[in-house]
C-alpha cells in the first residue's frame, strides 16, 4: 500500500477526488465525498502542494467559497493546515480579503499569528494587499489573545471567599435562623482565610456540620418543642433563646383540640424529615455535632390557636386583630399567617436587640419583607405567595398529610461573599428546594392552586373598601351579599396588578424556534434531537487542539451565567410543582434579563460595578442591566444568579452565552450585543443557533429548579 | 339584539311585581332554587342585588356564579334581563 505522509491510498484518492469536486464547483458531489465517504479536507495533495481547504477559499466566487469552507469546516477542516509553502487558511482568506471566510476561521480557532515559510503571518498578507477590515479583524483577535495569555501567566489569586453566615428555616409558623458566631468576630479572622479554598472554608466557619444536619437539628428541636409544650405552661408569650443548643421555648398553653392536632401534624412532619435526614447521616455523629455547635439558635414561635393569638395581641398592644370568618377552621390559620408574622417580627424587635433586626431585614426578605412593610397590601401579597404552601395543612390523619406538611419547610442559607481586592461584599441567599418538593401529589396541589379566592384574604368592610378604592375601583355598597364579590374583585385586580410587569414581559417576542415552544406545551418531548447539537459543541472543546488558537486560552474556569428577576420568578422552584410545565418555561424564560460569561476566580464580578453604584446610592446609570439590578435591589430582592455549564474553556462558554442570546432575542434582555460562536457553531444556521441556544435555557432551567434561587444582596450594612 | 328569548322578552315587557325569581331570563328551575335557598325569593330581590352592585355586568355574574352557581350563559342573561328591564321601568 502506497502511503503518502501517513496517510494511506485510499485517503489521499478521496481527498483529491474532493479537490476536483471543488474545482468543478460541485457542492452534491463535495457534500456527498464529505459527509459519506469522509473524505479529509486537510490533506495536502501531492503535486498540488496545498490542502482542499486552501483551494475553497482562494475561489473566485466569494458565496461558493464560503458554502464550501463551511462545509469544509464542518467535517474536520483544521484552519491551521500547513500547505508545502507553510500557508495556512488563514493566511490565504487574509491575503485575498476574504472578510467573512476569515472571521469563520478565526472563530474556529484559526491562528492569525502563525507565520509561513517567509516569515510573514496573516496580518501582513492583509496589509499588503490593503484589505482594511481583514487587518482590523485580525488586529482585534491578536488583542484578544494577548489578553487571554496575559491572563493565563499572572493566575490570579483567589481573593475572593464565599463563608456561610447563617441558615433560615421557614416552613410559614415558624422561623428558625442559625448564626454563625464566628461571624460576628470581625475582619481579623476573614483576612486569614482569603486565601485558601472556598469550598474548605464553608467547613472551616462550619464545623463539621451541613445543611443537612442543621435542618436535623432544627427538626429536632422543634420536636422537642412540641413535646414539651404541655409541660410548659407559662404565658410569657415572649421569645427566648440562648446560646450552645439549649433551648428554652415558653409557650403558651394550648387549650383547643385542634391545636394539638397541628401539633401532632407538626410532629409528624418534623419526625419525617429527621428520618429522611438521618438515612444519610448517623445519629451519633448528629449528637456530637450538637455538642460542638457554638451557633445560636433563634427560633420564633408564635401562637398557633386563634384565641392565644388575641391574647399576645393584646400583650403586646400594636396588633388589631381583623374579623375572622368562621369557615376558617381550626386547622388552617392561612388568615393569620400574615399576622403572625407580623408577631414574630415586632416580637424580635423588643428582644432581640438592633443587630438581630438588621440581619433580619438585610437577609431574610422570605418573611420579613411583609413584616417590614405597613401596608396591608404589601402582606397580602406575599401572603399569596410566600405561604401559598400552608394551604397543604392537612388534619394529621389524612394519609397524605406527611408530604404535604414536609412541603412547607423551606430552608435558606445566606453566605457571604468577600472580595478583598475591591471591598465588595455580597449576601448570598440560598433557597434550597426541599427533598419533598418532588414528592408531593401534583393532583393535591393543583385543586388548591384552583381554589379562587386565598382563605388570607379577609378584611372588614371599611378595609375593603379603601384597598378597593386604592386600586381605582368604586366600589357600591358592601354587605353581606356583596362582600364576598368585592373581596374578590380585589383579589383579582391585586392578581393583575402582580402580573403587571410579566405582562409586559409577555409582549418579548423570542426567535422564532423560542416562541414555538411557548405554544406547543409539548414540546420538550423532542427534547432529545436537540441535544445532539450540544454534543457538537461540547467535542471540539473538551480536549481542545493544541494548534488551534480559541479566544480566551484553555483554561477550564470559565462558565456561563444568567440574571434572572426574582420579582418574576418569585421562587420558582418552590413552586413549580403547582404550575403547568408550560408556565415555569415561559415564567424562567421571561425572568432572565441578562446572560453573561464569568470566570471562576471571580463568580460575582459581573455585579461589582452594580454594587459600587448602589452603594454610592447612584441608582440611574446608562447601563440598562445594572439599572435593572440596582432595581431588584431597590425593592429588597437579590438578584438571582445562576451559573451554569461550569468548568469549561472560555470559548465554549462564550458560544454557549450567544446562542442563549440568540434564542432569547437580544431585545428582551439587557446584554448590549449578541455573543459571538467559535468553533463548528459558527459555521450553522440561524435557525440551529436558536435550537441550541433553546436547548441550553432549558437545562438551565432544570438546574435552576433543583438547586433553589440563589439571591445575591449586596451589602448594605456597613 | 338579534336574539333574546321568550323569557326574556316577557320579563322586559312589564313592570315586575310580585314575580318570582324563576321568571328572570337565565334562572330555570334548578338555580331558582338555589337562589331561594339563599334568601333571593323574588325577582326584586335580585334586582336589589343588581342595583347594590351599581349594574357592574363582572360583579353581578359573579356573584350569580357563587350564589347558585350559575353559568357564564345563564349570569349573562339574567344581567341583560335585569339591565334591559331597568332601561324600561327605572
Amino acid at each position: 500500500m502506497n502511503i503518502y505522509r501517513g496517510r494511506t491510498q485510499t485517503e489521499v484518492y478521496l481527498a483529491s477526488l474532493l479537490y476536483d469536486a471543488i474545482e468543478d464547483h460541485d457542492i452534491s458531489s463535495i457534500r456527498k465525498l464529505l459527509v459519506e465517504r469522509k473524505a479529509d479536507p486537510n490533506i495536502i495533495l501531492p503535486g498540488k502542494g496545498i490542502s482542499c481547504l486552501h483551494l475553497t477559499i482562494g475561489n473566485d466566487s466569494e458565496k461558493f467559497a464560503m458554502e464550501v469552507t463551511t462545509l469544509l469546516i464542518q467535517n474536520g477542516g483544521d484552519p491551521n493546515v500547513l500547505s508545502d509553502e507553510g500557508l495556512t487558511p488563514v493566511h490565504i482568506a487574509a491575503a485575498w480579503g476574504r472578510v467573512e471566510i476569515l472571521k469563520l476561521l478565526l472563530y474556529c480557532g484559526g491562528d492569525p499569528q502563525l507565520t509561513d515559510n517567509c516569515y510573514k503571518n496573516a496580518l501582513h498578507y492583509a496589509l499588503k494587499e490593503n484589505w482594511e477590515q481583514a487587518v482590523i479583524l485580525i488586529n482585534d483577535f491578536i488583542s484578544c489573545q494577548r489578553l487571554s495569555i496575559y491572563d493565563s501567566f499572572s493566575p490570579k489569586e483567589k481573593t475572593c471567599t464565599v463563608t456561610l453566615d447563617k441558615i433560615l428555616l421557614n416552613n410559614g409558623l415558624m422561623v428558625g435562623e442559625y448564626t454563625n458566631e464566628a461571624d460576628e468576630e470581625g475582619a481579623d479572622e476573614k483576612k486569614e482565610e482569603t486565601k485558601s479554598e472556598i469550598s474548605q472554608l464553608n467547613l472551616n466557619t462550619l464545623p463539621h456540620t451541613d445543611t443537612q444536619e442543621y435542618v436535623l437539628n432544627w427538626c429536632n428541636n422543634q420536636e422537642l418543642v412540641s413535646n414539651q409544650t404541655e409541660f410548659v405552661d407559662d404565658c410569657s408569650g415572649e421569645l427566648n433563646y440562648c446560646n450552645n443548643s439549649a433551648i428554652i421555648i415558653t409557650k403558651k398553653e394550648t387549650k383547643c383540640s385542634s391545636t394539638k392536632s397541628s401539633y401532632q401534624s407538626e410532629r409528624l412532619s418534623n419526625s419525617s424529615i429527621s428520618s429522611a435526614l438521618s438515612n444519610s447521616k448517623t445519629d451519633k455523629k448528629f449528637n456530637k455535632v450538637t455538642i460542638r455547635n457554638k451557633n445560636k439558635h433563634h427560633i420564633n414561635y408564635p401562637p398557633q390557636k386563634k384565641c392565644n393569638y388575641k391574647e399576645s395581641s393584646r400583650e403586646s398592644g400594636i396588633l388589631t386583630l381583623p374579623e375572622s370568618s368562621d369557615e376558617d377552621g381550626g386547622y388552617s390559620d392561612d388568615s393569620f399567617i400574615d399576622e403572625q408574622c407580623e408577631f414574630n417580627y415586632i416580637e424580635t424587635t423588643n428582644n432581640l436587640g438592633n443587630l438581630n433586626i438588621k440581619e433580619h431585614k438585610d437577609t431574610s426578605s422570605d418573611y420579613c419583607t411583609c413584616t417590614e412593610s405597613s401596608e396591608i397590601a404589601n402582606i397580602l401579597d406575599k401572603t399569596i405567595y410566600g405561604f401559598s404552601n400552608n394551604k397543604n395543612l392537612h388534619p394529621p390523619n389524612s394519609s397524605n398529610s406527611d408530604d404535604q406538611d414536609l412541603s412547607f419547610v423551606s430552608i435558606s442559607e445566606v453566605y457571604r461573599y468577600t472580595d478583598l481586592d475591591e471591598g465588595i461584599v455580597f449576601y448570598e441567599k440560598r433557597i434550597l428546594v426541599t427533598p419533598s418538593c418532588s414528592i408531593q401529589n401534583e393532583t393535591a396541589s393543583t385543586g388548591h392552586s384552583q381554589s379562587s379566592l386565598p382563605k388570607s384574604l379577609d378584611y372588614d368592610t371599611d378595609t375593603l373598601r379603601k384597598e378597593l378604592t386604592a386600586q381605582g375601583f368604586d366600589p357600591g355598597p358592601i354587605t353581606k351579599t356583596t362582600k364576598r364579590v368585592y373581596l374578590r374583585k380585589l383579589y383579582q385586580l391585586k392578581q393583575q396588578l402582580h402580573s403587571l410587569k410579566p405582562q409586559r414581559n409577555d409582549e418579548k417576542v423570542y426567535s422564532p424556534e423560542l416562541q414555538r415552544t411557548l405554544k406547543d406545551a409539548n414540546w420538550y418531548q423532542s427534547l432529545l434531537q436537540y441535544q445532539h447539537l450540544e454534543e457538537l459543541v461540547k467535542q471540539q472543546f473538551i480536549n481542545p487542539d493544541p494548534s488551534r488558537k480559541w479566544r480566551g486560552g484553555t483554561a477550564k474556569s470559565s462558565f456561563t451565567y444568567l440574571l434572572l428577576d426574582p420579582r418574576i420568578t418569585q421562587n420558582l422552584p418552590h413552586r413549580c410543582d403547582q404550575l403547568k410545565k408550560s408556565e415555569v418555561w415561559k415564567t424562567f424564560i421571561s425572568a432572565v434579563f441578562y446572560v453573561g460569561k464569568g470566570k471562576r476566580s471571580r463568580p460575582f464580578q459581573h455585579l461589582y460595578e452594580a454594587v459600587t453604584n448602589y452603594n454610592n446610592a447612584k441608582f440611574v446609570t446608562e447601563n440598562t442591566k445594572i439599572n435593572t439590578i440596582l432595581d431588584i435591589w431597590k425593592d429588597n430582592h437579590g438578584v438571582i444568579c445562576l451559573h451554569i455549564f461550569q468548568n469549561v474553556i472560555p470559548a465554549e462558554a462564550y458560544t454557549r452565552e450567544a446562542a442563549m442570546i440568540n434564542a432569547l432575542n437580544l431585545q428582551n434582555i439587557t446584554n448590549i450585543k449578541g455573543g459571538e460562536f467559535y468553533g463548528v457553531s459558527a459555521t450553522w444556521s440561524q435557525k440551529q443557533k436558536n435550537l441550541l441556544g433553546m436547548y441550553l435555557l432549558y437545562k438551565a432551567m432544570k438546574i435552576f429548579l433543583n438547586e433553589g434561587e440563589r439571591q445575591i444582596f449586596p451589602n448594605d450594612l456597613e | 339584539m338579534s336574539s333574546t328569548s321568550q323569557k326574556h322578552r316577557n320579563f322586559v315587557a312589564e313592570p315586575m311585581g310580585d314575580k318570582p325569581v324563576t321568571d328572570l331570563a337565565g334562572v330555570g328551575e334548578v338555580l331558582g332554587k338555589r337562589l331561594i335557598a339563599a334568601g333571593f325569593d323574588k325577582a326584586y330581590v335580585v334586582l336589589g342585588q343588581f342595583l347594590v352592585l351599581k349594574k357592574n355586568q363582572e360583579l353581578f355574574q359573579e356573584w350569580m356564579k357563587d350564589t347558585c352557581q350559575a353559568n357564564a350563559k345563564q349570569s349573562l342573561d339574567c344581567y341583560t334581563c335585569l339591565s334591559d328591564w331597568c332601561e324600561e321601568f327605572l
